[in-house]
């Protein structure tokens, strides 16, 4: 896949240039420049020679096959440059040049026809408007990025041009290489998408990165993700999770930004680890870069201080993951190789005074217990310290254990030919435990994503025609948000339990409607226009006779009217009162990139001032619905506290799995709650008290 | 030869749309059909002249052949009313009798559109009452129906009126209260004497203005292809949360205006995901040109204003709700409503008129 982009048999360079000042000239360099083996053929109107190797006119006219086209000629040439291309028969397209989506107008128009060429002949194309390619594995720099970075097993992709060449240029400072690095640019045709699925089938990459703005097609990264990930990690940085810094997205990229909580999801869901910081993404990229999988949660320290191993240990602990437990040989090990001064239980600490022996004995001891499944080395300069010899003591050993190692070599000055051999031995080294916990805790977490049991996809016997034909009811009506008592019908066709209710116009057709429900009701207004009803006195319970009944329905009328004199006011809804249980809250939003977001949470005070809802998007499975309600920061209160007892979560799972069937079986359903869900304990159920749909407008 | 008096007791409650069903209709019938306004309130002045706006509407849109100045002839002014404010005299009634009279020739039926309320006209001594009565003409009253105090209008409008009140309309009521209306409230009319003609539903159709007419009465630059001119506008929202917020609050209405800044970016992209018939970007800043691509896309027309978001608000609500009858869409939708839901047999048979 994408061979043609990335191992290119010939690579024609459209727009070089004899005049070093221009940037085809630089890309042309660059491809001669970094050993690229395959031939080279310049393009160029007039030269006949360009840096030495011979120009053709155009690619029609150049002796083929020519696999890949670099296209760096003004945005109006574009289109005619690769129609030749299309008809000779290159297969794949870098272009650089800009004008295109990013400046509206025309420019949009432009790359249309672009997209429609390349996919009338058949091309795979990354750009317009990037800085191009790099691959180390071939050699090919098909960009104008200032260096050539070192051969590593890093894949990066940047949907930001400027931020891949700072990262070339600080990492080249690091001596940290890459596989393959790509500038998505406006990614018409090639994106995140085809990218993780070309480089998660080639085991060159250990691991892919990725610089998200934003994601064009949600379900189908899901799906790519899901496949790679469960071989290769994919980590990402998605920047806009802010409020500010989603309208800078906006305002940058010109699309909708995603919602944060679909992203999170997305990413959670799919096994994707997420760096908040470019720091992260880069600590955690060596870890997977430079060691093998980890095991497990139990983790070794091994230090020469006592106090940087108690910050490890306290990171390791806030992480999630366990202090190995050493075993009685272990230990014997350590007593007999160690000065007694030493601390022989995790941490060990083999005391400042330590020199490369001590290291020896203590990481050999700790990588041959079967109940370490990595190790965390850390060092920090002290009299006597052999900062070179400790780090080639730790290379060896980590190189014998098929157990990952990583150090923590904390300063600066006295160490650097000391980091220059971890890092080149490839042992992942940070300036600070809580670094390197950081990484060892993104090592646990792919395990454990790549160890999960697959989940049981679950369908229910519901009425879907009959939802289907009262959506084309309010439809027809004109109308996009149904009522309560049309939310209802679909909720029972979906097999959700609700109490019996009905809509009053009148005094007395509330107080005949709750004699035939039942005494006592709840009585509540029904409008579009009144989301928080009991915040506007619009909802009253325990009426318990018809007097009750006719005086409720004039008050509710009566505050609905006051609140808001042109709300619509459909009514007042009588309910049969159900008795009370845990409140829970399912909503849905559809999201624009992912589909249908769920939420859930608990009702009241824990959704709208603690903001405790758990989302994940549909399709689900019952093991990421039983995962998300146990998210919940409130779920012990739903597992029941201070003797009461636990909630029927089966209950509460059934239901989101019943919104998520009806939410997938029918796209046009953008907006839902159930709220409240009354929840009974043990195995008694749950009642869809309340409920809301909105249809796409 | 009948006359009908089209009353109503508040302001847009769709009187103009009734005269216009039952013109439309009994034309259609056979009947040769005139139109009058035998008070005008509210006049447009013009350059050239002072005239009653509905009237020239129905006046062209039937192509009526009398002079408007006998459609309507009574125009209260400012001029009159000061005039009889300093004691001048109020003598219109035989002006009125006789348009009247000469519009009646070789007609089977006069419609005459009504002033807004029950007092409007009194200072030129011609309210409704008088009107209906001085022209024997018995009254058809529309009126909006929401709660069941609404009711009152039409028992205090019976009570002036006795038995020149031929029966009402009740005009916009919400569709879930609608099988409520014909169920009880048509009855206990009915028991008091008042046939129900029509129980017409509300229309977010019916109460929407379109983006041209927005676009009119705020000003700004109009961005987008000037056929959506036409398109019509049922809701107004406000573009003034997080962008996490947006998308659900747009979501709650169809084919709306949404006013919001023009530096906001992200409630514009999100309004654009929804239903929406306009944005209105206000504070005099163009939005970024990848706004204006998706707009295209999505078939939606930009309106940029100079004012700030609050008195862009401010200014659309006036127009909102408030706008009147002259879309042929709106025109073409009310006229079927009307044919439907209006019993015009009883009317005719009321009004002694026998079709040929």
């Amino acid at each position: 896949m994408l061979d043609a982009i990335f191992a290119p048999r010939a690579v024609a360079v459209i727009g070089a240039s004899p005049d070093p000042a221009r940037l085809g000239h630089r890309v042309l360099r660059n491809i001669i420049d970094h050993g690229y083996a395959g031939r080279i053929l310049p393009i160029h109107p007039q030269a006949t020679t360009i840096l030495g190797l011979p120009s053709y006119p155009k690619v029609s006219a150049a002796p083929g096959p020519i696999d890949l086209a670099v296209v760096v000629v003004p945005a109006r040439a574009v289109l005619d440059v690769v129609e030749d291309c299309g008809r000779a028969g290159v297969a794949g397209l870098v272009v650089i040049s800009a004008g295109f989506k990013e400046v509206g107008g025309p420019g949009r128009a432009l790359e249309l026809q672009l997209l429609e060429r390349v996919r009338h002949y058949g091309m795979r194309m990354i750009g317009p408007n990037c800085l191009g390619i790099i691959d180390t594995t071939t050699r090919l720099n098909a960009s104008f990025a200032a260096l050539m970075p070192a051969a590593g097993q890093i894949a990066f992709m940047s949907q930001s041009g400027a931020l891949c060449t700072a990262i070339l240029d600080w990492s080249a400072g690091r001596g940290i290489g890459f596989s393959r690095f790509v500038s998505l640019g406006n990614k018409a045709d090639v994106d995140e998408v085809a990218l993780l699925r070309s480089w998660g089938a080639d085991p060159a990459n250990r691991v892919i990165l990725a610089y998200l703005e934003g994601i064009a097609d949600g379900p189908a990264f899901i799906a790519a993700a899901r496949d790679v990930t469960r071989h290769t990690p994919v980590v990402a940085i998605k920047s806009g999770t802010t409020a500010a810094g989603t309208r800078a997205i906006s305002s940058h990229t010109g699309a909708l930004a995603g919602s944060e909580r679909a992203y999170e999801a997305a990413f959670g869901q799919s096994g994707v680890l997420r760096a908040r910081s470019m720091q992260e993404l880069f600590d955690v990229a060596l870890a997977f870069a430079y060691q093998p999988p980890i095991g497990g949660d139990r983790i070794a320290i091994v230090t020469n201080a006592g106090g940087p191993g108690i910050i490890a240990t306290d990171a390791i602990e806030r992480s999630g993951m366990r202090l190995a437990e050493l075993g009685d040989a272990t230990l014997a090990r350590l007593r007999a190789g160690l000065p007694p001064a030493a601390s022989c239980a995790n941490p060990i600490d083999v005391i400042g005074d330590a020199r490369a022996d001590r290291y020896e004995v203590a990481l050999a001891a700790a990588l041959a217990d079967p109940a370490v499944d990595a190790v965390l080395v850390l060092f920090t300069p002290q009299a006597g310290s052999e900062p070179e010899r400790t780090a080639e003591v730790i290379a060896r050993l980590a190189a014998q254990h098929g157990k990952p190692v990583l150090t923590s070599y904390m300063g600066a000055a006295s160490i650097g030919p000391a980091l220059a051999i971890l890092n080149q031995r490839r042992i992942p080294n940070y300036a600070f435990p809580e670094q390197a916990v950081a990484a060892l805790r993104a090592l646990v977490h792919q395990h454990a994503w790549c160890t999960r049991p697959a989940g049981e996809h679950v369908s229910f016997a519901v009425d879907r025609e009959r939802v289907r034909a009262l959506f084309a009811r309010v439809r027809a009506a004109g109308r996009i948000e149904l009522g309560e008592i049309e939310a209802r019908e679909v909720l029972d066709a979906y097999g959700m339990r609700l109490p019996r209710s009905e809509l009053a116009h009148s005094p007395e057709q509330a107080a005949t409607l709750a004699a035939q429900i039942g005494f006592p009701v709840v009585m509540k207004i029904s409008s579009p226009d009144i989301l928080h009803k009991s915040d506007i006195g619009g909802v009253r319970v325990g009426i318990a006779d018809a007097a009750a009944a006719r005086d409720a329905y004039e008050v509710i009328e009566y505050r609905a009217r006051t609140y808001s004199r042109d709300a619509a006011i459909w009514g007042v809804l009588v309910q049969e009162q159900v008795r009370r249980g845990r409140e829970v809250l399912v909503g849905v939003s559809r999201d624009p990139q992912f589909g249908p977001l769920i939420g859930v949470g608990l009702g009241g005070i824990y959704v709208e001032v603690l903001q405790d809802v758990a989302f994940r998007l549909a399709p689900l499975t019952r093991e990421e619905v039983r995962e998300q309600i146990r998210s919940i920061r409130s779920y012990p209160l739903l597992r029941g506290v201070r003797g009461d007892p636990p909630a029927d979560l089966a209950a509460i799972e059934d239901i989101v799995l019943r919104v998520a069937q009806l939410v997938e079986d029918f796209p046009e359903i953008v907006e839902m709650d159930i709220n409240p869900l009354m929840v009974y304990p043990n195995s008694e159920g749950a009642m869809v008290v309340d409920a809301r749909i909105i249809l796409q407008g | 030869m009948p006359s009908l008096y089209v009353a109503s007791t508040e302001t847009f409650v769709g009187k103009s749309a009734v005269c216009v069903g039952v013109i439309d209709r009994a034309r259609r019938d056979g009947f040769a059909v005139g139109y009058m306004k035998p008070v005008s309130v509210a006049v447009t002045h013009t350059d050239a002249t002072v005239h009653d706006e509905d009237a020239l509407f129905i006046r062209q849109h039937f192509a009526l052949p009398d002079p408007l100045e006998r459609i309507a002839p009574v125009l209260v002014t400012q001029g009159v009313v000061e005039a009889i404010v300093r004691g001048g005299a109020a003598e219109f009634s035989r002006q009125l009798r006789e348009a009247h009279l000469a519009l009646s020739r070789g007609r089977d039926l006069m419609v005459l559109e009504g002033v807004n309320s029950w007092a409007e006209g009194s200072i030129v001594d011609l309210s409704a009452d008088r009107v209906s009565d001085t022209l024997h003409a018995p009254v058809l009253l529309v009126t909006r129906y929401q709660t069941l105090l609404s009711l009152d209008a039409v028992l205090a409008v019976q009570q002036y009126l006795g038995d020149r009140l031929l029966g009402v309309v009740l005009n916009h009521v919400e569709p879930p209260k609608y099988d409520y209306v014909v169920a009880r409230v048509v009855p206990f009319l009915r028991s008091r004497g008042i046939p129900v003609f029509a129980v017409l539903r509300q229309d977010a159709q019916l109460a929407g203005i379109s983006v041209g007419e927005l676009h009119e009465h705020l000003g700004g630059q109009y961005l987008g292809d000037a056929a959506r001119r036409e398109r019509l506008v049922e809701h107004l929202l406000i573009g003034a949360m997080g962008s996490e917020a947006a998308l659900s609050h747009f979501r709650r209405r169809a084919n709306k205006a949404v006013i919001t800044g023009g530096d906001r970016t992200d409630l514009q992209l999100a309004a654009l995901e929804t239903s929406t018939a306009v944005l209105v970007l206000t504070g005099n800043i163009r939005p970024v040109s990848r706004v204006i691509d998706r707009a295209e896309e999505r078939d939606v027309s930009i309106i940029c204003v100079a004012d700030d978001t609050l008195t862009t608000v401010e200014r659309a609500e006036q127009v909102f709700g408030h706008v009147r009858f002259k879309q042929s869409a709106k025109l073409r939708r009310f006229v079927s409503l009307l044919d439907e839901q209006f019993d015009f047999g009883r009317l005719y048979q009321t009004l002694g008129l026998i079709r040929a």
